[in-house]
C-alpha cells in the first residue's frame, strides 16, 4: 500500500472541480452575447511501469477548448454588415415617404394636378377674379408643399451626416477597443487560458459591433491578433490602431459638397482616404454624398437632384409662358414681362420657390392673355394648361407622369432595401443559429455535465476516504 | 443539428416578430380601407393608382368645364334664335311695306323695326356671368375702352350727323374684336367656345346696315325729311326695299347657320361629357382594383396571423419551460 492512491484521487478532485467551474461558467453565460462555450479537457496521466506492467497514475487537467469556427464569425460579420446597410437604407426611405407625404392625397402629383386643373378652368372663364385667387391659394399650397419636401429632404442630409460623424466615433472606439485586447491576447501567452478565451469573445463582439458600421476584412496573426482591413486599407494592424475622420470636401467649380473618409496615423498625418462597402456608415454616406444631395454631379439616381431639378424646369416653362402675357388691367404695348414664380430662373430652386408678390397680392395681375385690354383671351392660361400633357415636360414625360415615376422609382428603390434588409435579417439569424449550434450553450448538456462532475467528484471523495481507512487499517496493525 | 439554449430562440423570435409584423399590416389594412399603405407595399400599383387619380381629378374638371361651357353654349343658342326671328320679323315688315295696301304705313312700320333693331342690338349685348357673349375677348365693360363711359356694351348704336344716304344719323360701332375663345375640352382636344360678331352680323356688320337702311328707308323721304303718318312710299322705294328684304333673308340664314354651329358644339361637348363620364367610372374601377383592400381576403389574412400568433405565443411558452434543470431533484 502506498501513498499512489491518494495522489490519484487528489488529482481526481482536482480535475473534477475545474470541469465543474468550466460548467458553471456556461450556464452562468448561457445568455451571454457573443460567448462560446468551453470544455474542459482532462487526459490520463503517464502510467508508471510496474514488474512490467503499465499502472495508471490518475487524470490530469490538459486544456480549455473554446468552440468557435472562424468560418461563422466571418459569414456573420459579412451579414452583419450587409443588415445594417439595408437596415439604415430602409429607415431612410421610410423617412423619404414622411416628407413627400406619400401615399395620400395632398402630395406633390395631386397639387401639380389642381394646379393645371386650375388653368383649365381660367381658360374658360379668364375674367373670373375669384378663381385666378383660388389659383394662387392653390399655388401656394403647391410652393409651400415643394419648400417644405426640399427642407425635409436638407433636414435628411444633415442627420445623415450626423450620423457619419457619429459611425466614424464608433468605428474609431471599437478599433481602439479591438487594438487594446489585440495587446492582451499578444502578452497573455499560455498562463491564462480562460482568459485569453474571454478576450477572444470579447473581441469577436467588437468585431462584430464594427461591422454593423463598416464592412470589414480581418486577417489573423501568429500571436492571436488580428488585423482589421476596410476596403483593403489597414484601420488595426496587431497592436495599433488608425484613425479615421469624416471631412466635407467642396467643389470649387459646382459649389457640391460631400463627405469622404480619411486615415490619418497615430501622428494625425493624413495617409489615404477610404472608400467603403457596407455597414451604416456606406448607406449614409450614400444618403449625403447622392441620395439628398441636390448638387449631385455623378450619374446614380438622387432623389433631391432629380426634384430640384424637376421643380425648375417646371417653374421654368410657366414663367416663360407668363412672361409673354397680359393682366386684366395691363394696357397696349410690350408685355410687362410677369413672372409667376419668384425667384428669377438661375437662382430658382425647391428651397426658395415661391409666388412672385404682383400675382399672389394682384391677382388681376396674372398674365392669361396674349393681347392687352383682351379679358377674355386665355390662351396663355390654355397653353399652360395644356402644359400638363406635354409629352417631352420633363425627362421625356409629362410633369404627372414624371412626378409619378419618380414616386414609383423611389418606391421600388425602397422596396429592395426592405427585401434586402429582410433577407439579410433571415440570413443573418440562420448564420447566427448555425454558429450558436457550435458554440452555444445547451443547458440540458450542461446539466449532464454537472451532474456527470459531480459524481465524478463524490467518487474521488471516495477514493481519499477509501485510502484513508486502508492506511489507518495498517496503521493499526502494528499496534 | 445541436439544439442550443440560444438557438431556440433565435429563429422563435423572428418567426413571432414576422408574424406580428403581417398581422399589423393586415390591421393596417382594414382600418384605412387602401391596400397601399407604403411606396414600397407595391410600387407598381402605386403609380397606377396615382395616375389613375390624376385622370380622374383631370375629367372631373373637364366635366364641370363642360358643363359651364354648355350654359354657355345654350345662351348663345337663346340668344341667336332670338336674333334670328326678329331679324325674320324686321323682314316680314318689309315685305308687308311693299305690299299696296301698307304703302302708306311706312312711318309706323319704320317705328316697329326701329324697336325691333333696338331688342336685336340689346340680344346681341347680352352676358352670361358677366362675360359678353359676341364680342370676341372683350368680355367685360372694362375692355370696352372707346365705348362711352355710361353704356360700355360691345354694340353700340351712335348718333353721327345726319347725311343723305343716313338721314337718321344712326350708326352702329362694334367695341369688341372677332378673336376665337378657346378652352380645352379634355386632354387632347380644344373647342373654340365663342360665336363671333362677324359670324353673326357679317364683317362689316352688314345685317345692321342693311336694317338701319330700311329704317332709313321708311322713316325718310328721299330727301331726307322724316316721312310722315301715312305718308305713301314710291316706286324707288319699292325696289329697294325687295333687294333689302332679300338681303335680309340671307342674314337670317347666316344667323342660323352659326346657330347650327352652335349647336353642333353643344352635341360635341355633350358627347365628350358623357364619354368623360363613362371613363371616370371606369377609371375609378381600375384604381380601386388598384389601391383598395380586398376586404374579405384581408380579414381573411388576419384571421390566419392571428391564429399563428396565438399558436406561436404558445410553442414560445413551452420552450421556455422545458430543460433537464427542471426535472432535476
Amino acid at each position: 500500500m502506498s501513498f499512489s492512491s491518494l495522489e490519484i484521487g487528489k488529482r481526481a478532485l482536482l480535475a473534477q472541480r475545474l470541469g465543474l467551474d468550466v460548467t458553471s461558467n456556461n450556464i452562468a453565460n448561457v445568455n451571454t452575447p457573443g460567448y462560446s462555450r468551453r470544455a474542459a479537457i482532462l487526459k490520463e496521466t503517464n502510467p508508471l511501469k510496474i514488474n512490467g506492467n503499465y499502472l495508471g497514475t490518475g487524470v490530469l487537467y490538459d486544456k480549455l477548448q473554446s468552440f468557435r469556427e472562424s468560418y461563422y464569425d466571418r459569414e456573420v460579420r459579412n451579414s452583419m454588415a450587409r443588415l445594417s446597410n439595408y437596415g439604415t437604407q430602409a429607415s431612410f426611405y421610410r423617412r423619404v415617404e414622411t416628407v413627400l407625404a406619400e401615399p395620400g392625397d395632398n402630395g406633390v402629383a395631386d397639387l401639380i394636378t389642381n394646379f393645371f386643373k386650375t388653368f383649365d378652368e381660367l381658360a374658360l372663364k379668364p375674367e373670373s377674379i375669384s378663381i385666378r385667387s383660388y389659383l394662387t391659394t392653390q399655388s401656394q399650397t403647391l410652393t409651400d408643399r415643394i419648400n417644405r419636401i426640399a427642407y425635409g429632404m436638407q433636414d435628411l442630409r444633415n442627420e445623415a451626416l450626423a450620423k457619419v460623424n457619429s459611425n466614424v466615433t464608433e468605428i474609431n472606439r471599437l478599433a481602439t477597443q479591438i487594438t487594446e485586447i489585440n495587446k492582451q491576447i499578444a502578452g497573455s501567452g499560455t498562463d491564462s487560458a480562460n482568459s485569453a478565451l474571454t478576450y477572444i469573445d470579447t473581441r469577436e463582439n467588437l468585431l462584430e459591433e464594427l461591422s454593423k458600421y463598416v464592412d470589414i476584412n480581418v486577417g489573423k496573426n501568429d500571436d492571436g491578433t488580428v488585423n482589421v482591413f476596410i476596403n483593403g486599407i489597414d484601420l488595426v494592424t496587431s497592436t495599433s490602431s488608425k484613425e479615421l475622420r469624416a471631412t466635407i470636401v467642396v467643389n470649387d467649380v459646382t459649389g457640391e459638397q460631400t463627405v469622404r473618409l480619411f486615415k490619418f496615423d497615430k501622428a494625425k498625418n493624413l495617409e489615404t482616404d477610404i472608400s467603403t462597402q457596407g455597414g451604416e456608415i456606406n448607406a449614409n454616406l450614400q444618403i449625403f454624398n447622392v441620395k439628398m444631395n441636390e448638387k449631385y454631379s455623378g450619374n446614380e439616381f438622387s432623389e433631391a437632384k432629380d426634384f430640384h431639378a424637376f421643380v425648375r424646369v417646371f417653374a421654368q416653362k410657366v414663367n416663360d409662358m407668363m412672361m409673354g402675357g397680359y393682366g386684366l388691367d395691363d394696357a397696349d404695348g410690350l408685355p410687362p414681362m410677369r413672372r409667376f414664380f419668384d425667384p428669377t430662373d438661375l437662382e430658382l430652386n425647391a428651397f426658395n420657390i415661391r409666388i412672385s408678390d404682383d400675382i399672389k397680392n394682384n391677382p388681376r395681375d396674372i398674365p392669361l392673355s396674349d393681347s392687352a385690354g383682351e379679358p377674355g383671351n386665355s390662351s396663355i392660361a390654355q397653353a399652360i394648361a395644356r402644359l400638363s400633357q406635354t409629352p417631352d415636360f420633363f425627362n421625356n414625360a409629362n410633369p404627372i407622369e414624371y412626378f409619378n415615376g419618380f414616386l414609383g422609382k423611389i418606391g421600388l428603390i425602397a422596396r429592395e432595401a426592405e427585401n434586402g434588409y429582410k433577407t439579410m435579417g433571415l440570413i443573418n439569424d440562420q448564420l447566427n443559429s448555425q454558429r450558436e449550434s457550435i458554440m452555444g450553450v445547451n443547458l440540458d448538456e450542461e446539466a449532464i455535465s454537472l451532474i456527470k462532475y459531480q459524481k465524478a467528484f463524490e467518487a474521488s471523495s471516495r477514493i481519499v476516504s477509501v485510502t484513508n481507512e486502508l492506511l489507518a487499517t495498517i496503521v493499526n496493525l502494528g499496534r | 443539428m445541436r439544439v442550443t439554449h440560444k438557438s431556440t430562440f433565435i429563429p422563435y423570435q423572428r418567426n413571432l416578430d414576422e408574424i406580428q409584423n403581417r398581422k399589423f399590416k393586415e390591421e393596417i389594412r382594414l382600418s384605412t380601407g387602401k391596400d397601399i399603405t407604403s411606396l414600397s407595399d407595391n410600387p407598381s400599383n402605386f403609380v397606377d393608382a396615382k395616375m389613375f387619380s390624376s385622370k380622374i381629378a383631370q375629367n372631373d374638371n373637364y366635366y364641370n368645364i363642360i358643363q359651364d361651357s354648355l350654359s354657355e353654349l345654350r345662351a348663345v343658342e337663346e340668344s341667336l334664335e332670338f336674333i334670328s326671328d326678329n331679324v325674320r320679323k324686321i323682314r316680314e315688315l318689309a315685305i308687308d311695306a311693299t305690299q299696296i295696301g301698307n304703302s302708306g304705313n311706312a312711318h309706323s312700320l319704320s317705328v316697329f323695326i326701329k324697336g325691333i333693331m333696338e331688342d336685336i342690338l340689346k340680344q346681341s349685348n347680352v352676358d352670361f356671368n358677366g362675360k359678353y357673349l359676341f364680342s370676341g375677348t372683350k368680355t367685360t365693360p372694362e375692355s370696352m375702352a372707346d365705348a362711352p363711359e355710361n353704356n360700355k356694351v360691345p354694340f353700340e348704336l351712335k348718333k353721327v350727323p345726319p347725311t343723305a344716304e343716313n338721314p337718321s344719323g344712326m350708326e352702329l360701332v362694334f367695341h369688341g374684336n372677332f378673336k376665337d375663345r378657346i378652352i380645352n375640352k379634355d386632354g387632347k382636344t380644344t373647342e373654340i367656345i365663342n360665336t363671333k360678331a362677324d359670324d353673326i352680323f357679317g364683317e362689316d356688320f352688314e345685317l345692321f346696315d342693311s336694317i338701319l337702311e330700311l329704317y332709313n328707308l321708311l322713316a325718310f323721304k328721299a330727301d331726307g325729311t322724316p316721312r310722315q303718318e301715312f305718308d305713301n312710299i314710291n316706286t324707288d322705294d319699292f325696289d329697294k326695299l325687295n333687294i333689302l328684304q332679300k338681303k335680309l333673308a340671307d342674314y337670317t340664314e347666316k344667323i342660323d347657320k352659326a346657330n347650327g354651329e352652335n349647336g353642333a358644339k353643344i352635341n360635341r361637348l355633350e358627347l365628350i361629357a358623357d364619354q368623360t363620364t363613362s371613363e371616370t367610372i371606369r377609371l375609378k374601377e381600375y384604381r380601386s382594383i388598384k389601391e383598395d383592400t380586398d376586404v374579405a381576403r384581408t380579414a381573411v389574412n388576419l384571421q390566419m396571423e392571428e391564429i399563428a400568433l396565438r399558436y406561436s405565443l404558445q410553442v414560445g411558452s413551452s420552450i421556455m419551460r422545458n430543460s433537464l434543470f427542471d426535472f432535476l431533484r
